[in-house]
Formats: structure tokens, sequence, C-alpha cells
């Protein structure tokens, strides 16, 4: 039940993105292996650096909505410079340090502590988050 | 822009990163909550543009690649991708700023 799940988010996804050659589930289930204690694969970590990029470009868009003085409902200037821009900040370190750790490594595996830096970074974005939802209700 | 369409966008997104990067092991249910996540990000990426579409369309093609380590072109895309969203940032920031003087935040975000 869980693989034909699966398929159809695959097969969803296919349809809604142009991708050129969508490709099966064993292909997609062999991309990742489990994770050891010292190394992640460098297409997972490639997968978080790209996902941090969607919330970097999210708050992006959140501060351009935020630029005109007044700024619209919602905004808080305290909230973009004590929590929006810090946590990009220290994402955008922790995204750099296992991106380039990657990148001078070609073909091994990726640091597990850059990794985790990434996470924690990301979790304080994620409580951030938490609050951009309540500030848009 | 719609703020409440931002928000989403973030909570989701965030969602799936923690789903990916919080996982011991990535199987394929780990992958299922990515995938179930990035799908769900779809609606919204009309209002934030291309460019998100572009990096969603990265990561998918990166899960369906069948491969643990990176070619030379999906490094470079990876860079550009990194490249472009800080210089979106920077720059957004700096509009920002210059509308809202006090509020001057220490650190640069890049």
């Amino acid at each position: 039940m869980k693989l034909l799940r699966l398929a159809a988010l695959i097969a969803l996804a296919c349809f809604m993105l142009p991708l050129a050659g969508c490709t099966t589930l064993n292909q997609i289930g062999s991309a990742y292996s489990m994770l050891t204690d010292a190394s992640v694969p460098q297409a997972t970590a490639a997968a978080a650096v790209q996902s941090f990029d969607i919330i970097k470009e999210s708050a992006t868009a959140y501060i351009a909505y935020c630029t005109p003085n007044p700024a619209p409902a919602g905004c808080n200037d305290t909230l973009i410079q004590k929590k929006v821009d810090p946590a990009i900040t220290a994402g955008t370190q922790a995204r750099d340090g296992l991106w380039g750790y990657v990148k001078a490594h070609p073909g091994q595996l990726g640091s597990k502590g850059l990794y985790d830096a990434l996470t924690t970074a990301t979790q304080t974005l994620n409580s951030m988050a938490a609050t951009f939802a309540v500030a848009a209700k | 822009m719609n703020l409440t369409a931002i928000t989403a966008v973030l909570e989701t997104a965030l969602t799936a990163i923690l789903s990916l990067l919080q996982s011991t092991k990535l199987d394929s249910a780990t992958i299922d909550g990515v995938l179930n996540t990035l799908v769900a990000v779809l609606p919204y990426l009309g209002q934030l543009g291309d460019k998100v579409l572009t990096i969603v369309q990265n990561i998918i093609a990166g899960l369906q690649s069948g491969s643990q380590t990176l070619t030379a072109q999906q490094i470079a895309a990876v860079d550009a991708i990194n490249q472009m969203v800080d210089a979106d940032y920077v720059s957004a920031m700096s509009a920002y700023l210059k509308n809202h003087p006090a509020a001057a935040p220490a650190t640069s975000g890049t």
C-alpha cells in the first residue's frame, strides 16, 4: 500500500512537473541507502542543500512582501531583523559548509557532522515558520 | 504576492526538509514523505515564481536519478541555484532596509 502511494505521488509529480524521463520506483529507491554514523550520500546532501534554498527563496519572498513602508498586514520588522535574517545567515553557512565538503570530495560520501549542522539550522527555521503562520492570520 | 501562500510554502518546504534531514535512514517511507510534501508545495509555486519551481524540479530529478553520487553537471546546477538564491536574498534585504532603515540586521544572510 505504501509503495502504491509512493508510485502515485511520483506519477503526480511527473504529471505536474515537465521532467524528462520520470523513472521507476525501483530507481528512486536505489538512490538512497541507510545513513551511517559518519556520512551521507552526496545525492542526499544535494537534496538537503536545495531544500534549504527553497526556504531561503521563500524568506526572500516574505521580505519582498514586507518591503513597502508602511508594510502590509502580517509583517514585523523585529521578526525579520531578529529571527529571519539571523536564521537565514546561519542556514546559509551550514549549507555552504556541507556543499563545500561535497564539492571538495568528489565521488565520496558527505560529512554527517555538516549535515547535522544544516539540520539544526533548519530546525530554527521551522520554528520561525510557525511564527510566520501566526502572522499571516 | 499573498502572505498566506508564502507562509504555506515555507512551512511545507520546511516539513520536507525536516523529514529528509532528521531521518536516521532514508528508505522508501522517507522518500514518500518528501515527495508528498513537494507535491503539496506545487500549487503554490506559481505564486513564488519559476525559481522555486526550478529548485523543486532539480530535487525531484535527483530523487529519481538512481545514483548516490553527483555528476559535474548536477554539482554545477546546485551551484547555480545557490548563487541565484543568495543574490535574490541580498537584493530583497537591501531593498527592505532602504524602506525600513530602523531595521538594520547585523548579519547579511549570505
